[in-house]
């Protein structure tokens, strides 16, 4: 089994990296493989955001993210200072998700075999 | 486990953050300790941000005090590729005054890229 982490740093919606992350993560656990968790860094805070108004034509990404992470066990985790900057509210976080300093993807870069980093994009 | 790390930057200091946020991320791991190696790459036009003249005050931004302060009191390694100091018109006499700092070719930085376990963009 190889224990994977995912770094994001693209907002949902104008980039795809957090959809890819789910659907990435789900063919990884199917092979049988883990998630560790994932952490979220700059714009990538936007994606533990939940509260989101979506039309039926649109995804909510929010509440995908919060089932990914509930059903395979999966770490969410946020920059503390990412998330001051953009000034979300731990209220307003979607379940399961937190917030952390750069210990927190430290631990989990450490903990994991491989980490895919999903950049800022542009 | 992922023990080594190198990010490459490649983006001006102006018009994006990646410069700082490649030092702010790479200074972060190294202080918790948990990760043995890490190891920031510059290229293109994020040479820039180590030129000592760089003077961010004409754009009406702050200095890049906090972040130069970080890379001076950690042991951070930096690397410069030389082809991209030379088309920034750039020499060593150029670059701010830092031991860990060293000008490679593209094929050191290909093998630094290669000796890490964890390699990415930001």
């Amino acid at each position: 089994m190889v224990v994977f982490t995912f770094v994001v740093c693209a907002e949902p919606y104008k980039y795809e990296a957090v959809d890819t992350v789910i659907n990435l993560g789900e063919a990884i656990i199917n092979k049988g493989h883990q998630i560790l968790g994932i952490f979220f860094y700059g714009s990538g805070v936007y994606n533990i955001k939940g509260d989101v108004l979506t039309d039926d034509s649109t995804r909510n990404l929010p509440d995908r993210l919060q089932d990914f992470s509930k059903k395979h066990d999966a770490k969410l985790a946020a920059c503390s200072t990412w998330i001051s900057i953009s000034g979300i509210k731990s209220s307003e976080f979607i379940e399961g998700a937190c917030q952390e300093g750069l210990g927190g993807l430290s631990d989990l870069i450490a903990r994991s075999d491989r980490v895919i980093f999903f950049g800022p994009g542009g | 486990m992922v023990n080594s790390i190198v990010i490459v930057c490649e983006d001006s200091p102006f018009g994006k953050n990646s410069a700082v946020e490649s030092i702010r991320m790479a200074t972060g791991l190294l202080a918790v300790g948990d990760i043995d190696e890490c190891k920031v790459i510059f290229k293109g036009d994020a040479v820039y941000f180590l030129n000592k003249n760089l003077n961010p005050e004409a754009l009406n931004l702050n200095r890049f005090s906090n972040i130069m302060r970080l890379i001076e009191l950690s042991d951070l390694e930096i690397y410069v590729l030389d082809e991209a100091l030379e088309a920034a018109d750039m020499g060593h006499s150029d670059l701010m005054s830092n031991d860990n700092l060293k000008i490679v070719n593209i094929k050191e930085i290909s093998n630094l890229i290669l000796k890490a376990d964890m390699s990415f963009k930001y």
